[in-house]
């Protein structure tokens, strides 16, 4: 038999939940329905939002922060950093866009979370009031 | 090899002094630093006291070069473009025995306006200082100046005035070569003089003994500091002493000219100058400045910082030729007040290079150094005309202090230029208000690659190990998740 | 000459709370507004927050920070509002004029209402007072998620956090991610300051230890921070135990956050000490007419949603134009609270009453007392420092006398899980 224990962060109450594993059936002691149902997914198939910035060129910064569409498997989520450390998009780009679909085969995709314009050329600025 | 007239070693506010005062004359200057500024070593960390007749220590070379320099004070400060802070001082005694000390402070200055006060009066002149006193001596001699202010100017002063500098050269070694001097760096480069003179600070005594002249080790005093926000400025309006002791001048309270107040320093031995500051350090400075001033705003706290004294045993300045090298001139134990003292040093070390056979021909065409403008300091009508004239003086990068991208950019091209973070601190205050670089140490990165043409890995605090930030790529990534 | 510029609003500081009182001043019918702000870019700290966590409350659904200042900024677009960027306030005088400056020269805005919403800036070291020498590589968090998130610059290689704030919680996960060896999470507190969420995805999915009742003693280094003496202590905060040294080249100060209320303190607008803030009623108004502050700089906001709330409570005011105000309903802060926002109660019909617990309590009770005598109560089964209480304030019945109330709470200690002294290693808990 395998144990381990969640620590539940649905609510503010913070319950730790023991997940209790027999003959490949789980069972729960401790927190309310959602707090089991969280932890179940934690013990099976944990999943984050990854955050991150990937290089923009051309743009007004020189980083574009993105997001995941959907939350991420948890065990995979540095080898999606290694792939992002090398991609690279061009400007403009819109908040919303897909950027690249099937993210190491998960289905998920990677979305812009800021708009970039291109830079534009000297002298364009807020000067009048 | 150019043989210049005279080299020297230090580039703290001594070196810097000599360096402008000879220039000043026909000559061929060179100063070789070890850093990679001006005003790296002590100068940077101190007081700032330019401290009146009444604390001259009478029958020292320290005493007679102090009194010296405070006779330069306005020729000086109007070719260095430079404003102290009048702002006078008061010794406080909280005893009888405390008293009679300022008797010995009046008799030694004998300054027009000075006078001892009764707790009444003085109270009067400062409402918050500690009701228990019992009696105050008023100095209206005394004033502050920023130690890096002094320091720069005087750089730059030399500078415009001809004088060569090299950074990032530790001398290391000095040979006599037929009728003149060469010079060994660290980093290989020989130079070549008639005359040189040892103004390396703590690093003297170790270089006087490379040229095989023994000067007695330095011995090291470290003291700390609190700097209070500027929002507190007038809280204190003069420089605040205790009696001062054998040892010190005590823990004090003064007003800066960038209207922040300091407190400190106190006065421990450490064993190598090590400017750490500590726990029990700064509580003894709490305890020093609360005596004066029990309601100082500690919680106005936005930095602290430490000094180190380079004191020779005797506690009195060293300034003698080499036995080796008759050209040669060794300067030690410039220990406070070493910045007051650093025209007279200067003059001084001037006099006996001359008596040696240094030739001190005045220049016609000595030329006076323009202060660089400061935002902060002008009106609104200046700087609009400025920003018309530039529009870099109406892009803010610090919020705290208020200082424009016109002023970063200046101090990047002033001679010598500002290399370091450090060096921009120092020249235009960036770094050194209330948020401490929260905002302008966000910012300041990019604009310095964008603006100002520099790359990632040339931006440092300081030395060549101070890096700032990384480019990402230059870490090699070792997580793991569970 | 400096340039004079007539306007009827001027909202200093164009995050979240200035975009939101601009368009607030807007729907209500004003128009000539004015919003500053000093950086390139509208959106304020979020634009560095690049995490999700924004937005639940107002959007329905979790967004990023430049995903949610955006929506403000497309919403912006849509009025008439005039946007000066690059643009830094320096004075703003008692008789509301606004001394700004741009790349453009020197402006003078006179409006009939000025409207701070200036954010807020991070505690640094000297504030508390960390000794050790001064090498490059101690930064603020913020700085540092600036630095990473924006620029794409890294602090360092090897990262020591100091305070368990989200800030540094969210950094830690974002440095880790970035390839950057974070070596702990230092709390000087028995418990933690940010959200379980954040100890839960950020340290321990990465094994990132967090040492509680611990603090810095010491920074080691002479131009790059070489590394740090951390050590464990007692209830007073002294010293216990031997120190131990961790090797590291940065030191991210996650300290706490205060208001940016020097603009306010020039134009002599009253300070509440507790929220560190102006003084304000539930629309936001400071004591002295004309003048309107939303945002972080009124109190630190855990949530860009309360922020958001608070600025969109001014433009009604300001439509209304200079009244004499009644003397207002005075609350302050007692037993068991930080901070409240608002300080001050007038028409007492709209609006949230934000109250900040100063301990983790359960089972706890916040009750609203005058003179002794309990007006209103609600009971909170469980709050900590982190997360703010909201009240609305439509619910409360508001007494006729206009005598001092106190906001109190009282409850049994809550223990955190994280409670004691213990060296937490995320592994132990999750296996
Ligand atoms: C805590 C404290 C408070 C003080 N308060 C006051 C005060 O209020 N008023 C006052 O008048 N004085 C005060 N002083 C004294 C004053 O700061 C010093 O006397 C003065 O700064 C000494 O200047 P310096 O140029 O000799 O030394 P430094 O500034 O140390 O300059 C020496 C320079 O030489 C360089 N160097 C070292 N070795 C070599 C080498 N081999 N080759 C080339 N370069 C080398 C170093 O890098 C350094 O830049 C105070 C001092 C301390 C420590
Ligand atoms: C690092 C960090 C992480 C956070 N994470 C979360 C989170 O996960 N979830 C969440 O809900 N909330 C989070 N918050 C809280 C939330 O983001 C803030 O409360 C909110 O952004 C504050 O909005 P604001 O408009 O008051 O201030 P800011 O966003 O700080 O905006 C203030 C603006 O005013 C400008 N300004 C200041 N002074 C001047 C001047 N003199 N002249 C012109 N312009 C000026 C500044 O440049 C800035 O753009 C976080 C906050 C911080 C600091
Ligand atoms: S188990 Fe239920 S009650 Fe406990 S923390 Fe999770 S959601 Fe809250």
């Amino acid at each position: 038999m395998i144990s381990s224990r969640v620590l539940c962060i649905v609510c503010p109450l913070g319950c730790q939940i023991e997940v209790k594993e027999k003959d490949g059936k789980l069972s729960f002691h401790g927190g309310c329905a959602r707090g089991k149902s969280y932890a179940k997914q934690e013990v099976t198939y944990p999943c984050r939002m990854v955050t991150t910035t990937v290089s923009i060129r051309g743009g007004e910064i020189p980083r574009l922060p993105v997001r995941t569409s959907r939350p991420f498997p948890k065990d995979r989520i540095l080898a999606l950093m290694e792939f992002l450390r090398s991609f690279e998009v061009e400007a403009p780009v819109k908040r919303g866009e897909v950027l690249f679909r099937n993210l190491l085969g998960t289905g998920i995709d990677l979305i812009a979370t800021r708009t970039i314009h291109r830079l534009e050329k000297e002298g364009e600025d807020s000067r009048e009031a | 090899m150019k043989t210049y007239d005279v080299a020297i070693a230090g580039g703290g506010v001594v070196g810097c002094a000599v360096a402008w005062y000879l220039a000043h004359f026909s000559l061929d200057v060179l100063l070789l630093e070890k850093r990679e500024d001006v005003c790296c070593g002590v100068s940077k960390a101190n007081t700032g006291i330019l401290h009146s007749r009444s604390y001259v220590t009478p029958g020292t070379l320290k005493g007679e070069l102090h009194l010296r320099s405070l006779s330069w004070f306005s020729q000086a400060f109007q070719e260095l473009g430079l404003k102290p802070l009048r702002c006078g001082a008061l010794t406080l005694a909280f005893s009888k025995e405390e008293a009679q000390h300022l008797k010995v402070l009046q008799e030694q200055g004998k300054i027009e306006g000075a006078s001892i006060l009764s707790p009444k009066e003085v109270l009067a002149l400062e409402p918050r200082l500690n009701p228990k006193v019992y009696a105050g001596y008023f100095d209206p001699e005394t004033m502050v100046i920023s130690p890096f202010a002094v320091t720069i100017a005087l750089a730059e002063c030399a500078a415009l005035n001809g004088v060569t500098m090299h950074f990032e050269k530790e001398v290391v070694f000095v040979e006599a070569s037929w009728d003149h001097l060469l010079i060994h760096c660290a980093s290989g480069e020989r130079y070549a003089a008639k005359f040189f003179v040892n103004c390396a600070g703590i690093g003297a005594p170790q270089l006087a003994q490379n040229i095989g002249d023994v000067i007695p080790p330095l011995c090291f005093f470290r003291g700390q500091y609190f700097v209070l926000d500027r929002e507190c400025q007038g809280f204190v309006s003069h420089v605040l002493y205790p009696v001062p002791t054998e040892e010190s001048k005590g823990i004090l309270v003064s007003p800066t000219p960038e209207g922040n107040i300091l407190l400190g320093p106190n006065f421990e031995p450490v064993s190598y100058e090590n400017t750490a500051t500590t726990i029990q350090g700064l509580e003894e400075v709490e305890k020093g400045a609360r005596k004066l001033v029990p309601e100082i705003p500690l919680d106005k706290v936005i930095a602290t910082f430490s000094g180190v004294r380079p004191a020779l045993p005797k506690r009195d300045f060293y300034v003698a030729f080499s036995l080796r090298l008759p050209s040669v001139l060794h300067l030690a134990g410039i220990e406070s007040p070493g910045l007051t003292a650093c025209f007279g040093i200067a003059e001084y070390v001037g006099e006996l290079l001359g008596k040696r056979g240094l030739p001190l021909r005045e220049k016609k065409n000595f030329q006076s150094r323009v202060p660089p403008l400061v935002f902060r300091e002008c009106s609104l009508e200046e700087r609009e005309r400025l920003i018309a004239e530039d529009p870099d003086w109406g892009k803010i990068v610090c919020r705290c202090e208020e200082v424009t991208l016109a002023e970063v950019k200046r101090a990047l091209r002033s001679s010598p230029p500002a290399r370091t973070l450090d060096g921009l601190k120092r020249r235009t205050r960036v770094f050194a208000g209330r948020c401490q670089g929260g905002f302008c140490g966000m910012h300041l990165p990019g604009i310095l690659e964008r603006e100002c043409g520099l790359s990632s890995s040339d931006i440092r605090k300081s030395g060549p190990g101070s890096f700032y930030v990384l480019r990402k790529g230059e870490v090699a990534p070792d997580a793991k998740v569970c | 000459m400096p340039k004079f510029v007539e306007a009827e609003v001027v909202v200093i500081g164009g995050g979240p709370a200035g975009m939101a009182a601009a368009l607030s001043a807007w729907e209500y019918g004003m128009r000539k507004i004015f919003l500053l702000e000093r950086n390139a870019h509208l959106g304020g700290i979020l634009n560095q927050c690049i995490h999700p966590g924004f937005g639940l409350h107002i959007f329905g659904e979790e967004l990023t920070g430049p995903e949610y200042a955006e929506r403000y900024m497309e919403a912006l677009g849509r009025t008439g509002v005039e946007v000066l960027t690059d643009t830094t306030v320096l004075e703003v005088h008692k008789d509301r004029a606004v001394v700004a400056v741009n790349r453009g020269g020197i402006w003078i805005f006179h409006p009939q209402a000025v409207v701070f919403a200036m954010g807020c800036r991070e505690r640094t070291r000297g504030m508390i007072r960390l000794p050790g020498t001064r090498p490059a590589g101690i930064f603020t968090a913020g700085c540092a998620q600036y630095l990473v998130n924006v620029e794409g610059y890294l602090p360092g290689k090897r990262v020591v956090i100091l305070g368990s704030g989200d800030i540094g919680l969210i950094m830690a996960r974002r440095l880790t991610l970035e390839g950057v060896k974070v070596e702990a999470v230092v709390e000087i507190r028995p418990t933690l300051s940010g959200l379980l969420r954040n100890y839960v995805q950020c340290l321990q999915d990465f094994h990132i230890p967090l040492l509680l009742s611990h603090t810095v003693f010491e920074v080691l280094g002479q131009e790059r921070v070489e590394g740090v003496l951390v050590g464990e202590v007692d209830a007073k905060g002294k010293p216990k135990g031997r120190l131990r040294h961790i090797p590291c080249d940065t030191l991210l100060l996650s300290v706490g956050l205060i208001p940016e209320v020097e603009l306010l303190k020039r134009a002599g607008i009253p300070l509440c000490s507790s929220s560190g803030g102006p003084f304000v009623d539930e629309d936001f108004a400071c004591d002295v007419p004309g003048f309107f502050a939303c945002g972080n700089v009124v109190a630190v906001f855990d949530l860009v949603d309360y922020v958001t709330r608070s600025a969109e409570r001014v433009g009604k005011r300001i439509s209304e134009g200079l009244r004499d105000e009644k003397p207002p309903l005075i609350l302050v802060p007692g037993k068991g609270v930080a901070a409240i926002v608002p300080q001050r109660i007038r028409e007492r019909r709209e609006g949230f009453l934000y109250v900040r617990p100063k301990e983790s309590l359960r089972k706890a009770k916040l009750s609203l007392v005058q003179q002794g005598r309990e007006l209103y109560h609600v009971s909170v089964p469980l709050c900590r420092p982190g997360e703010m209480i909201h009240l609305e304030i439509s619910q409360i019945p508001w007494p006729k006398e206009r005598k001092e109330v106190e906001v109190v709470l009282e409850g049994e200690k809550h223990v955190d899980l994280f409670s004691g002294a213990l060296y937490c290693m995320s592994s132990g808990m999750s296996d």
